[in-house]
């Protein structure tokens, strides 16, 4: 007697791609972190998996059917266009409660307890690219809990 | 736009994921398209009728034809 499995293996083979996208982009941000310590040998393995994270991200949507992608294109266009509106509304609250002084060096520094240029950078990408994201998973939940 | 996905699908005794595996999509996909919560593709519209080997029309209908028709 066989038992069938509730999930097909097409969406199987898009979890697979979306995993290994998703380990290779830690893979990428772990390497990139690391430069300060390591030099160029975190560039050496940060490159590879960062063009290992693409692909495999790009394969995967690619395999999506066409509600699973439309779930994407609306939780980019709406979540993440939302979320980014919120910066400067995050900017107005931050600067008056003190959690912007020192700006971005001082926020490097309340975050990873050292203000360097790595940390700065990664600073940088965190302030700019958190809300839209947030708003971009946001969405895509919304999206699928009235879909299911 | 109103179709008769559901009707159709139950008179052949097929649950939503006996479609969604038909047609190579999800579930929710099948779901998304029976309550109207979303229009599929030409595509996967043409698909849908080769599964039911129907015309197109005869499963998807514009309603907002069929109320000026009324």
């Amino acid at each position: 007697m066989s038992i069938s499995n509730p999930v097909a293996p097409s969406v199987r083979k898009t979890w697979r791609r979306y995993l290994i996208g998703g380990a290779s982009m830690v893979l990428f941000v772990i390497a990139a972190m690391m430069v300060h310590v390591i030099g160029e040998i975190a560039a050496l393995i940060a490159l590879p998996a960062a063009l290992l994270a693409m692909w495999f991200c790009v394969a995967a949507f690619i395999g999506l059917d066409e509600l699973a992608q439309r779930a994407h294109y609306v939780a980019w266009f709406w979540g993440g266009s939302l979320g980014l509106y919120t910066l400067p509304i995050l900017g107005l609250i931050a600067v008056p409660f003190g959690f912007w002084d020192g700006g971005l060096a001082g926020l490097s520094e309340r975050l990873w307890g050292e203000a360097t240029i790595e940390t700065g950078f990664f600073t940088g990408i965190l302030v700019a690219l958190a809300p839209p994201l947030i708003g971009y998973v946001v969405w895509w939940s919304v999206f699928w809990l009235r879909n299911r | 736009m109103k179709n008769r996905l559901k009707v159709l699908r139950a008179e052949r005794n097929w649950s939503q994921a006996d479609l969604a595996d038909k047609l190579d999509v999800s579930r929710q996909s099948v779901n998304a398209i029976e309550t109207g919560k979303y229009d599929p593709s030409l595509p996967l519209a043409f698909k849908i009728a080769k599964v039911f080997a129907l015309p197109i029309e005869q499963i998807f209908s514009d309603d907002q034809a069929a109320q000026a028709a009324e």
